[in-house]
């Protein structure tokens, strides 16, 4: 797969405050790449470097194949944004903001951009001024204005805030419908990552202007240990009979808790009914990414804001 | 072609705020309404040569129980004065050296013959006491026996038939042959050019008071007095002014080249009867033309000011610079949006002050030639054509202010100071100057603050007295090289700035 983004060793410093720092990243075509980290991580300034907002202090990035800094309009052609949040023009109609960025792509195409007006579903109120709109339609308009260059690459700068939970579900859709239809490729950043990680193909941890991690969310892990409850009648004899399986066991409230692998579960089932336990409920909880991510990023300067 | 569209875009955004909608409504109405102001107070307004009041108190001094000849005389004396003051209010006179001239030498003579008639019947008077009332004279006619009185009386009688005449026809070629008499027994050289000037108004058979010709003749003779003899260069001083001899030289000739100019336009155009400044339609249209650039000056220091600076304050510079645009395309469509806009303005209340002085003053006037010196000829020109051409020239300056603003809010990203700090500079300009001047600070002609106001370089005297004023000798090629240089180094630093500016709102 072609990578549409690609950044290398960047970093950039703002005053005496090292905000990037020597960061590489990728993004494929086509996916939708989480990008995840606490306030102050440098999200947005990895945003802004990436679209020439700021200048880097050293390394490079290209957009579908053009580096920025030699060929920045045609990297800019090949990229819709909106950075924090999307600022129109309030004393315009959405539709008449619209046509303003869509007179600025070189390769103007009515139908697509019809087509995207629709997509974001404002309905009449397209012709509205802005600055009667609710923050969502103003993420959905900022969306429609970041789509309407036709880009290989969508780059969103935190859209969930501020968003009801109806809000974020409605966007989340939207863009997973806008990466699949057309085929662009989704970079997506937030500090909350339960809001993203059921939509994004990849995700990548950052903090202090680093990367800790990318993970793939398709890979599924079956040798990690899940945390799994079963509420059961007989707290004590349930403790015993898995000790004598070598099975390390915590009581908690109304039954006992267990580190196994997803594969594990039924055999430990079987195990109680056999020592007729009577098992009302079995519980797995999932080990986060939420859980990984405030692990990882534990006891960083980022957390600490 | 992506320039174009970007300042499309950039028009777009300025003409759809309500404030810009607001600022059209505002000097579109001052153009129109300044030319009908003109009309109705400067060009109607006339002092009436007698009031109502003057009446009265003539009355109030008639006296009641007069039973001397002395008390009938000085009654019968008010009884004239009234009467002819009044048969002024019915016609309705207003001030004028003819009116005033024609009217007072008409009362002396009626007051004059009444007093003669008093003599000759050798009543019992005081004619100090009465000469003293009435501003006369009767002192001459004291000695003379009463076939003499009845002579004089006779021929001011025949003079004051003459002057009634005069009052009725309002023929104005009375007043130019007084005129010629001062001048009769001529002395010098301008005296004679005077009773030359009168002898041709006059054989121009010149009969209105208001005929151009008349207001162009008092013209030739301000312009006469306003010429200024060299000083040599042992007696030049230059006192606090920093002109050296050579440009004192310079302006003084300037000066007195157009005045000479300027008389000759008058001749030619009492010679061939062109009157030229248009009825007033001229001075209205162009004196509103000039404030409306005034105006339209801080209309588009407001605009340029803005158009970098609220894209930073609002944050939708943002969603600008992410398109395929290289930035220093961005800020030369928004500059040219600025000249565009500002095109734009002149052009339209340039139409509507047209159409409002012509419906005032009448289209006609517009069709009347301007006239020119070219090489000692009077030659003819297009008004309109001159008109266009001053306008423009005259919005050099305003563009220039507005790439000021337009440079500062790039560089310091804040509209108001921006804004108030051009505004400041343009009309504080003169101010400035002469500050500097004071100082003795050596290059002022290179700074751009003697070349804010255009309109000093269509007339040549305007720039003669400002030059004057300021100490400082400079021309209008001098300030469009200096005025010149100066945007193209504001225009690169701010292009300079804008590309390098790291974007963090």
């Amino acid at each position: 797969m072609k990578n549409v983004l690609e950044i290398k060793n960047v970093s950039k410093k703002i005053g005496k405050r090292q905000i990037l720092d020597n960061l590489s990243l990728d993004v494929r075509e086509g996916e939708i790449f989480g990008f995840v980290g606490p306030n102050g991580a440098g999200k947005t300034t990895l945003i802004k470097v990436m679209l020439g907002l700021y200048k880097p202090n050293k390394g490079s990035i290209s957009i579908a194949g053009f580096d920025i800094k030699d060929d920045f309009e045609k990297a800019m052609d090949e990229v819709g944004a909106i950075i924090e949040n999307p600022e129109m023009y309030g004393y315009l109609s959405g539709k008449d903001n619209l046509k303003l960025y869509a007179r600025m792509d070189p390769n103007n195409d009515y139908e697509y951009q019809k087509e995207v007006i629709e997509s974001v579903k404002l309905g009449s109120r397209i012709n509205n001024k802005v600055r009667t709109y609710s923050l969502g339609m103003r993420q959905r308009l900022g969306i429609a204005q970041a789509l309407i260059s036709k880009p290989k690459l969508l780059v969103l700068d935190e859209p969930t805030n501020g968003l009801d939970p109806l809000g974020i579900k409605e966007l989340r859709d939207l863009l997973k419908k806008i990466s699949k239809e057309k085929n662009i490729a989704v970079f997506i950043s937030s500090h909350i990552l339960s809001e993203i990680e059921l939509m994004c193909d990849r995700i990548a941890i950052i903090d202090n202007g680093k990367i800790l991690e990318v993970k793939d969310m398709h890979d599924k892990n079956d040798t990690e240990s899940l945390r799994v409850s079963f509420e059961v009648d007989e707290v004590n004899k349930a403790k015993e009979v898995l000790k004598a399986n070598n099975k390390e066991v915590k009581i908690i409230e109304n039954g006992i808790e267990v580190f196994v692998t997803r594969e594990e579960v039924p055999d430990i089932n079987l195990l109680l009914v056999k020592e007729n336990i009577k098992v009302y409920e079995i519980n797995i909880e999932h080990k986060t990414l939420e859980d990984e991510f405030i692990e990882k990023t534990k006891g960083t300067k980022g957390q600490i804001k | 072609m992506k320039i174009l569209k970007l300042t499309y875009n950039e028009i777009l955004k300025q003409v759809k705020k309500l404030s810009f909608k607001v600022c059209l409504i505002i000097v579109l109405l001052f153009a129109i309404s300044m030319p009908i102001l003109y009309k109705v107070f400067v060009y109607d307004d006339s002092f009436p040569l007698y009031y109502e009041g003057d009446i009265q108190y003539y009355q109030d001094q008639i006296i009641s129980d007069a039973d001397t000849e002395q008390d009938k005389l000085f009654n019968k004396l008010l009884d004239i004065k009234i009467n002819i003051i009044n048969r002024a209010l019915e016609n309705d006179e207003d001030y004028t050296d003819f009116n005033s001239m024609l009217y007072n030498e008409y009362m002396s003579s009626k007051t004059m013959s009444t007093i003669l008639d008093s003599m000759i019947k050798d009543e019992d008077i005081n004619y100090n006491e009465i000469d003293g009332w009435f501003e006369i004279d009767s002192n001459q006619y004291l000695d003379y026996s009463v076939q003499q009185l009845q002579d004089a009386k006779n021929e001011i009688e025949e003079y004051t038939k003459e002057l009634e005449g005069i009052i009725d026809t309002k023929d104005y070629s009375w007043y130019l042959q007084v005129q010629r008499s001062y001048y009769e027994d001529y002395s010098n050289e301008n005296d004679k050019m005077m009773y030359d000037l009168y002898d041709k108004l006059i054989e121009l058979n010149i009969k209105d008071e208001n005929d151009f010709r008349v207001i162009e003749a008092q013209n030739i003779i301000d312009y006469y007095n306003q010429k200024e003899i060299l000083i040599s260069e042992k007696d030049y001083v230059s006192g606090d002014s920093n002109l050296s001899y050579d440009e004192y030289v310079k302006l003084t000739n300037m000066k007195n080249d157009e005045i000479d100019k300027n008389i000759e336009k008058s001749f030619y155009a009492i010679e061939n009867n062109i009157n030229y400044n248009g009825n007033g339609l001229k001075t209205t249209f162009n004196d509103t033309i000039q404030s409306n650039i005034t105006i339209l000056s801080i209309v588009i220091v407001i605009i340029a000011g803005g158009i970098v600076a609220n894209e930073f304050q609002k944050g939708t510079i943002r969603l600008l610079v992410i398109r395929p645009n290289k930035r220093w395309k961005i800020l030369l469509s928004k500059f040219l949006a600025v000249v565009a806009i500002a095109l734009g303005l002149v052009y339209i209340t340039y139409v509507a002050t047209f159409i409002a002085s012509g419906i005032s003053f009448g289209f006609s006037n517009y069709f009347v030639s301007d006239l020119n010196v070219v090489n000692g000829a009077v030659i003819q020109e297009s008004y309109i054509f001159n008109s266009i051409c001053n306008t423009l020239l005259q919005l050099i300056p305003v563009i220039f202010v507005g790439l000021g603003a337009f440079f500062l809010s790039t560089v310091i990203n804040n509209t108001a100071f921006s804004v108030g700090f051009s505004i400041f500079i343009l009309m504080g300009s003169q101010l400035a100057i002469m500050v500097l001047s004071l100082l003795g600070f050596p290059f002022i002609d290179l700074t751009f603050l003697p070349y804010l106001d255009f309109a000093q370089f269509i007339n040549k005297l305007d720039l003669v007295s400002n030059c004057q004023m300021f100490g400082i000798y400079y021309t209008l090629g001098k300030g469009i090289i200096v005025l010149i240089s100066w945007s193209i180094i504001i225009y690169l630093i701010s292009t300079f700035v804008f590309n390098k500016k790291d974007i963090r709102n």
